[in-house]
């Protein structure tokens, strides 16, 4: 029976315009023809104490009128670019943010194309899959720096996959000052440059550094910055949709430094790991690495998970060999009903309290491994599939012959 | 010490190495057990179904109930000496009778005499568009925190609440210098049944600084009465807490010596308690307050009402007003907000009540009946392209607030093949979600929902065209008002949830 499908005969070129006039659009109506933008800027679930859109604002306001002042907990970075390069009002920073969406997907397409060995991959998808994906829209609108975040995180993969070592390793420097769990990355990063273009991977660590180092010279600020202060030891509580604020409420002080090594290592003990096993294919080793720290780092929000969604996008061998994708999508549309819903039983009608919301936390947490979990095996049997050949016809492979066993 | 390495095996050979064997077997087993409930997914399905109908079924059976206690230490309720006595009765009558003369008045006329009796009795008195007021400063009281109490015009009987606004005006003379309340008092007599005290709490924070907790509500049409009947339900199916209906029923029961029952029902065994239930789901499954006190839970504040229906029996202000006296003390001692006792309960009996873990899986039942039959979804992209004509109908219903915008989806284009699987399995797992979130919130609304949902997306289409002809729009225009007015979310579920799948099982 052929499937009678909506705009299968329009061409690719003509279905990726639409998806990013769709894209941009939804996000132009939702910026400035509603208040959506006010309804979601303080959603725990999108912004966290260090890329909270008012707190940016704030921090940007110091800067221009009162520049003796401490500042906001967002990088500082940030605040210099708001302060200096882009006009302080609503439309401009709307723009930047409705610009930046559509780049990280322009970088997404490109990161794709250059990755990919002869398979033929669907364009459009891969940039619906950013611009389209509830939860970087959600982000976008909320206007947290989570979306600037997720534009430096795929131009540094665009770039060294293209083969643009140093840039990529300077982009990286910098987008450490901003989110410092990309430091995990930097081995991929450093490998995926190398196939490209040959060059001694210290001088790409050391280009990196000194970007890092540039940068925190240019801005006067120390090499610890307070934003990585903020992130390794968890100085502010505020609860999100991570796993680490509510177990760090209850434990006592004199424990804490030990908890903060155990959770700050659980999520540096992926890196050698990957690394080792997926040697072949450090790009898979980013998609995994992107995915584990958007659930296991200390503040995270549903904007990283989008990214982690979207890249995944980008290997479409991987998504054909997962097993559950279903299960895992639809518990996150159930976590992504609670999460809100639990948030407001606990804080606006008071007749839940913070266990209901950290249990929807975890929900939304060990969906999220599993899906890792999931994505991981889906590598390795795309892989053995890939080695193993084509099937031959009528003969399944991995068939026990149960010759005479029961 | 470390295995034998021989040379590497050939992948393609079967069976080469006993590991491989050992996971082979799984993966054959795996594929058996998932084969097994694929083919038999639809009666998996049924059989969840059935079991969550047998289990609402069950609701009015006294296995499923615990005996309700108060669990707030601090509310002590019947452990007070009360002092409302005759004399204040007597003046309760002289009340009645100067508002017997005032049935046929203007707003303007009683709110000007409830204020000028309000202010003769000592307390400041003044009035917003839709209701009069009281506020009673006790001396030891620093208005941190107020208690109000509430007799609207309109009863639930529409007759006028003649005695309970009598009463209202004989317990401001009574709250004249005492001293044992730590609580500022606010005495509202609304206009209407429901809106008067909506309006009141629109400006409350306008003209009052202290936060409420608690609230009681007095509706005494009637002349005497036998029992009180206690009702709880709230805005939106959001219920107060436990503790103020159980320190009610214990101080009705001992300190006024009259029985209680919820609801106004009195009914035994398995008839009796399904009676009760139903009638606590007439109101949350539409969203509605079952009493004035339903309009406070928006506010965040714990409250009830208490009816007096019509009888021959021997009750009256005296009782009442022990009861009353009893309750404000007793909710004098909180030092903080009610949280101790149960907010998600049904109550099937007087002193009975269903924890939320003991009724919630029947929901969660109904949900997963309806998400099993999103699994089978071969081409995602398509069934997303296909949700396009949903959403733009049920926008274009919201724009012109109107349910009947289903009949449209007649005439638009239908999926075929796997694009129609991808599309329903896609609708199948959004709306089966939706069933459990929002049991957590207003249970007899997810309910209702549950059975709407299974009813649209059911396998028969003759099941589905009656349910499309079952439209919303015969539920009347009544919703839409109390969206408008009181912020009856039920009108706002309908056109988001309802129609579109109406749309769904149209197309």
């Amino acid at each position: 029976m052929t499937s009678r499908t909506l705009i299968s005969d329009v061409s690719q070129r003509h279905k990726l315009v639409l998806v990013v006039a769709t894209g941009i659009l939804l996000r132009v109506y939702l910026l400035f023809g509603t208040s959506a933008h006010i309804l979601l800027r303080d959603r725990p679930e999108l912004s966290t104490p260090q890329t909270s859109h008012r707190s940016l604002k704030e921090g940007v306001f110091q800067r221009i009128n009162l520049p003796l002042t401490p500042g906001s907990a967002n990088s500082e970075l940030y605040v210099a670019i708001f302060s200096h390069l882009i006009p302080f009002n609503h439309w401009s920073w709307a723009l930047t943010w409705i610009a930046a969406d559509l780049g990280t997907s322009i970088a997404l397409l490109s990161f794709a194309n250059s990755l990919s060995t002869g398979a033929s991959l669907n364009d459009p998808a891969i940039v619906a899959s950013y611009l389209l994906n509830p939860y970087s829209i959600a982000a976008c609108i909320a206007q947290a720096t989570t979306s600037l975040d997720n534009l430096c995180i795929v131009f540094i993969a665009a770039l060294a996959v293209r083969g643009h070592r140093l840039a990529s390793m300077i982009t990286l420097g910098l987008t450490a000052h901003v989110s410092p769990y990309v430091i995990l990355l930097l081995p991929s990063f450093v490998l995926i440059a190398k196939t490209r273009r040959p060059g001694s991977w210290l001088s790409s660590v050391l280009v990196s550094c000194a970007a890092y180092a540039g940068a925190s010279y240019a801005l006067r600020i120390p090499l610890w910055t307070r934003l990585l202060d903020l992130q390794v030891n968890l100085k502010d509580l505020t609860p999100n949709s991570g796993m680490w604020w509510y177990f760090f409420t209850e434990i006592f002080d004199h424990f804490r430094t030990f908890f903060l090594c155990v959770f700050q290592l659980h999520i540096l003990a992926y890196v050698l790991p990957l690394q080792i096993r997926l040697k072949s294919d450090p790009s898979l080793v980013v998609l995994v690495m992107l995915g584990t720290i958007a659930t296991w780092r200390s503040y995270p929000s549903l904007g990283d998970l989008g990214l982690g969604m979207s890249l995944l996008s980008c290997f479409p061998n991987v998504v054909s060999d997962l097993r559950h994708p279903l299960f895992t999508a639809s518990v996150y549309l159930y976590t992504a009903i609670l999460l809100p819903l639990l948030h407001a039983l606990w804080l606006l009608t008071g007749t839940g309290n913070a266990n209901f919301f950290y249990a929807a936390t975890m929900v939304h947490g060990l969906n999220s491994s599993l899906a890792i979990v999931d994505i991981v095996g889906a590598v390795f049997r795309s892989s053995l599939r890939k080695a193993a050949g084509p099937v031959r016809p009528g003969r399944e492979r991995y068939i026990v012959q149960l010759t005479g066993a029961q | 010490m470390f295995r034998q390495r021989g040379p590497s095996p050939d992948r393609r050979e079967v069976n080469y190495t006993r590991e491989h064997v050992a996971i082979a077997k799984t993966i054959r087993r795996r594929r058996r057990v998932v084969r097994w409930i694929n083919r038999h997914l639809g009666g998996i399905r049924a059989l969840l179904f059935g079991i969550g109908v047998v289990w609402i079924l069950a609701l009015p059976l006294e296995a499923l109930w615990r005996g309700t206690y108060v669990d707030e230490h601090a509310l002590q309720p019947n452990q007070v000496n009360t002092y409302w006595d005759w004399s204040n009765v007597h003046r309760a009558d002289r009340y009645l009778d100067e508002l017997e003369q005032m049935v046929n008045s203007t707003q303007a006329e009683r709110s000007d005499y409830l204020q000028r009796a309000f202010s003769a009795s000592g307390h400041d008195a003044s009035n917003t568009s839709t209701s009069t007021y009281a506020h009673v400063q006790p001396p030891r009281s620093n208005g941190l925190e107020v208690i109000l109490v509430s007799a609207n015009w309109m009863s639930r009987e529409s007759k006028p609440n003649l005695r309970g606004v009598a009463i209202l005006l004989a317990l401001a003379d009574f709250l004249r210098g005492q001293n044992y309340w730590a609580n500022d008092l606010v005495l509202v007599v609304g206009e209407g049944y429901l809106d008067g005290l909506e309006g009141f709490m629109q400006e409350y924070y306008d003209r009052f600084n202290g936060v409420i907790w608690t609230a009681l509500n007095v509706d005494y049409p009637g002349h005497s009465f036998e029992h009180i009947g206690l009702f709880y339900e709230g805005l939106n199916g959001r219920l107060p807490n436990q503790d103020v209906i159980n320190s009610v029923a214990q101080i009705a029961r001992w300190s006024g010596g009259v029985t209680t029952r919820m609801h106004d029902i009195e009914e035994q065994g398995y008839i009796g308690a399904a009676r009760h239930l139903l009638n606590h789901a007439a109101y949350s499954a539409f969203g509605r307050a079952s009493g004035a006190h339903g309009v406070l839970a928006k506010h965040r504040i714990d409250a009830i009402t208490l009816y007096c229906p019509n009888a021959t029996g021997p009750h009256g202000f005296y009782t009442l007003g022990k009861t009353i006296e009893s309750t404000l003390r007793s909710f004098n001692n909180l030092l903080e907000r009610l949280h101790a006792s149960y907010f998600f309960y049904l109550i099937p009996r007087s002193g009975k009540f269903i924890p939320v873990g003991h009724y919630l899986p029947a929901a969660i039942l109904l949900g997963a009946s309806v998400t099993l039959g999103g699994f089978d979804c071969p081409d995602p992209v398509q069934g997303l392209i296909w949700t396009t004509p949903v959403v733009a109908i049920t926008i274009l219903g919201w724009v012109v607030q109107s349910p009947l915008v289903t009949f449209l989806a007649v005439a638009a284009p239908k999926p075929q093949g796997t694009a129609r699987r991808s599309f329903l399995s896609l609708c199948h797992l959004f709306f089966g979600a939706l069933i459990p979130t929002l049991a957590m919130v207003n249970f007899p609304q997810a309910i209702a929902l549950a059975f709407i949902t299974s009813g649209h997306l059911a396998p028969w289409r003759w099941v589905r065209w009656i349910m499309v002809g079952l439209n919303p729009a015969l539920l009347g225009s009544d919703l839409r008002r109390e969206w408008e007015t009181l912020g009856n979310l039920t009108w706002v579920g309908i056109m988001s949830v309802w129609v579109p799948l109406g749309i769904v099982a149209a197309m």
